[in-house]
């Protein structure tokens, strides 16, 4: 009797694994193994971020395998780590060296791998390969959209200020920093209902400091750079006409200390607006108070990592037979996606920077949701659509406690 | 016994096929360890392919590394040919004017930095340092951030034709018939074992160190063309890591890190193909890409350690 107890518990459980395992496969196809290929231009912690989100979360539920290179520093290493991809059996390659995914494309198209690589600029070159499926990455024109909404809410409160656009490495050429800078210039524009004696895009890329002269004499000031910052910016601020600062990219780590002594010095609020990403640098800064009672940074803008995920996704749609919706029509299909984030207060940095945030903000199901396998009607435009709707309010919406 | 282990390891026949003993070996290895994967036809060729730069650069070292001299500045000296190259392809669109230019610059760049070091009599070492950091001061301020690039269809043309093989075919034989067999090689690598007495046995240490330099520097010119034609692109990060690359590969491949007489010309190519193969094997095992970089790095201050000791015997006629 005790042993047919046991037997039929057995069966019971054996069942009921059957009816879990069943309607597991229900909700989530099969997708067949694939090998995806990481070129790097970084090994930094974001990177390491995202190498473990992979490894935790979007490999195990999309069935995908990751190979990731060391730090590529030009194209010759970036073909050498292509050819290893073939030679070590991957279906596909995501390439994130800028300025020469246009040279990676036809090498993997040689292999018959799918090719997509991330940049804020958009392919020009071999456009007709049919391997090479997308561009993916935040565009130079979200830079310039971030920034606009980062300066207004600085700047938009009335009163009159004094700006200096720190532009980066504009000069060389690099597009987030020239389209950050020109989105910074227009935001005044608006706001102060001004206008400018010279080109926008000359002013942001000059080499050489620049006054923006306007026909409201509102103090703005475009200062190139991305060596040492502190030699170059600290004269200036010492002047202590400047109250609002803007950097094209990390200047908080840069100018912090600079800006401090210049707020003891004087009295004078000097506002800060960055370029970051989540740290517990920026979460002490966004939260801290400085010598004047004001917040230590303003406002931040900080990079999305959307274009991980939609990379990972459009190779795999291409793997299961769907290229001809992950590509665009005889060309590469460009995904911006997310903008970068525009974070202007301790309470929504806190907020999105919390533990219980999903990788970019996207919900596993909802990522699943944008598989060819799980849904064959998906494009690349519903990829596209899905990143752009991760913004810091719907963000904040969504995931409202 | 001792006496004897030091035989074998000073015979000749040893050093010369005690490296490509350990290629087939590593390379018998990994076929195994990834069941016949690695050896397949195609991977094979790429592995040749991704060596091509590193032979051809490092081959052209062989003669100053013979002289037991170090020129660390053969990385930035091929970005700037190649940079120069490159740019002179854009305006003229002559591939000719290309392959001259690259070899003529790279020639003249690396006499340059020999005639600096024998006329100012400081050590070569010293004065590529400082040539190191003045040719890529250069390429900086000619590229700037920017990148030049050639058409997709010309340097895709140029490889599909095979122009790399036979590029590094023709100079390897020259370099092959110069220093095996020529009073020029001979004399080079008595320069190394002790260049005192070198000098006065009647040899000019700078005019064999000078041609030394200029032989290097056809290596380089030529290098910076492979690596036109493999990558299609060049930026301030192009062959960054080409210099250290150069004297793994010359140190794998067998040679001597004081020259002299266990120098080769073949070192550069076995050292270069030894390490691709250590590189796609260990990839292929499953071994992450920062774990590849440490053990790279430990095999070669282990082979350096074993290269301490000066060679003892005399160059010869037989190579």
């Amino acid at each position: 009797m005790k042993n047919m107890k046991r037997i039929l518990v057995s069966l019971l459980l054996v069942v009921c694994l059957l009816v879990v395992c069943l309607t597991a496969s229900a909700e989530a196809p099969q997708y067949k193994k694939m090998k995806i290929a990481w070129g790097t231009n970084t090994t930094s912690e974001a990177f390491v971020k995202m190498q473990n989100f992979f490894k935790d979360v979007l490999g195990p539920a999309l069935n995908v395998e990751f190979m990731y290179s060391e730090a590529l520093t030009d194209a010759g290493s970036m073909i050498s780590f292509i050819e290893s991809a073939y030679i070590n059996g991957c279906d596909g390659v995501v390439m994130d060296l800028a300025n020469f995914i246009d040279q990676g494309a036809p090498v993997a198209q040689d292999f018959g791998m799918f090719f997509v690589g991330i940049s804020s600029a958009d392919a020009v070159e071999n456009l007709e390969l049919p391997n090479y499926i997308s561009v993916v990455g935040a565009s130079a024109a979200g830079y310039g959209e971030s920034y606009a909404k980062a300066i207004q809410s600085v700047v938009g409160d009335g009163e009159e200020h004094a700006i200096m656009i720190l532009s980066g490495a504009a000069p060389y050429g690099a597009t987030s920093f020239i389209e950050g800078t020109v989105g910074s210039l227009r935001a005044l524009q608006d706001v102060y209902g001004l206008t400018y004696e010279n080109d926008l895009y000359a002013m942001a890329t000059s080499s050489t400091q620049v006054e923006a002269a306007n026909d409201k004499n509102v103090k703005i000031t475009v200062v190139p750079g991305m060596g040492d910052l502190t030699a170059t910016v600290s004269p200036l601020l010492q002047t202590g006409e400047y109250d609002v600062i803007v950097g094209t990219t990390d200047i908080y780590s840069s100018l912090s200390v600079a800006v401090d002594e210049v707020e003891k010095a004087t009295g004078k609020n000097i506002s800060f607006i960055s370029r970051n990403v989540f740290s517990d640098t920026v979460s002490t800064a966004m939260n801290g108070v400085d010598s004047t009672g004001n917040p230590v940074v303003d406002a931040i803008v900080c990079n999305g990592t959307f274009e991980h995920i939609s990379s990972v996704v459009l190779l795999r749609n291409c793997f299961d037979g769907f290229e001809a919706q992950m590509r665009g029509e005889g060309r590469p299909s460009r995904v911006p996606g997310m903008n970068p984030l525009v974070i202007t207060s301790a309470e929504e940095y806190n907020a999105l920077s919390s533990d219980d945030m999903p990788y970019s903000f996207a919900a596993i199901e909802d990522i699943i949701a944008l598989t060819s396998l799980v849904n064959p009607d998906v494009t690349w435009e519903d990829i596209n659509t899905y990143g752009q709707s991760l913004t810091t309010e719907n963000i904040l919406i969504k995931y409202a406690k | 016994m001792k006496e004897k282990l030091n035989r074998i390891v000073e015979n000749r026949w040893f050093n010369r096929l005690l490296t490509p003993a350990i290629l087939v070996l590593v390379a018998l290895f990994f076929t195994v360890a990834t069941g016949g994967r690695f050896a397949t036809p195609r991977n094979l060729q790429l592995m040749i392919d991704q060596a091509l730069i590193v032979a051809t650069v490092a081959t052209g070292a062989v003669f100053i590394f013979a002289t037991g001299n170090v020129n660390i500045s053969m990385g930035a000296a091929t970005a700037l040919i190649a940079t120069i190259a490159a740019k002179a392809y854009v305006a003229t669109e002559s591939i000719p004017l290309m392959f001259v230019i690259a070899i003529v610059a790279g020639a003249i760049v690396l006499a340059i930095t020999a005639l600096l070091s024998t006329a100012l009599h400081v050590r070569v070492l010293y004065i590529t340092v400082v040539m190191m950091t003045l040719l890529s001061s250069l390429q900086k301020g000619i590229l700037g951030s920017s990148t030049v690039s050639l058409p997709y269809a010309v340097y895709s043309g140029m490889k599909n034709a095979g122009l790399p093989y036979i590029i590094f075919i023709a100079f390897f034989i020259l370099c092959l018939v110069m220093f095996h067999f020529t009073s020029f090689g001979r004399k080079l690598r008595y320069i190394g074992i002790n260049d005192t007495c070198a000098e006065l046995t009647g040899f000019k240490k700078s005019r064999y160190l000078f041609w030394g330099f200029v032989v290097a520097g056809v290596g380089v010119g030529l290098g910076a063309i492979l690596t036109i034609i493999r990558a299609g692109s060049i930026s301030t990060d192009t062959a960054s890591s080409l210099n250290m690359d150069c004297m793994l590969a010359i140190v794998l491949g067998g040679m001597s890190a004081f020259g002299g007489s266990r120098s080769y010309t073949w070192s550069a190519i076995l050292g270069a193909v030894l390490v691709t193969v250590l590189n796609t094997g260990l990839q292929m095992m499953g071994v992450s890409s920062t774990i590849i970089q440490a053990i790279r790095g430990i095999i070669f201050i282990v082979l350096l350690v074993m290269s301490q000791k000066r060679p003892n015997g005399l160059p010869s006629r037989d190579g």
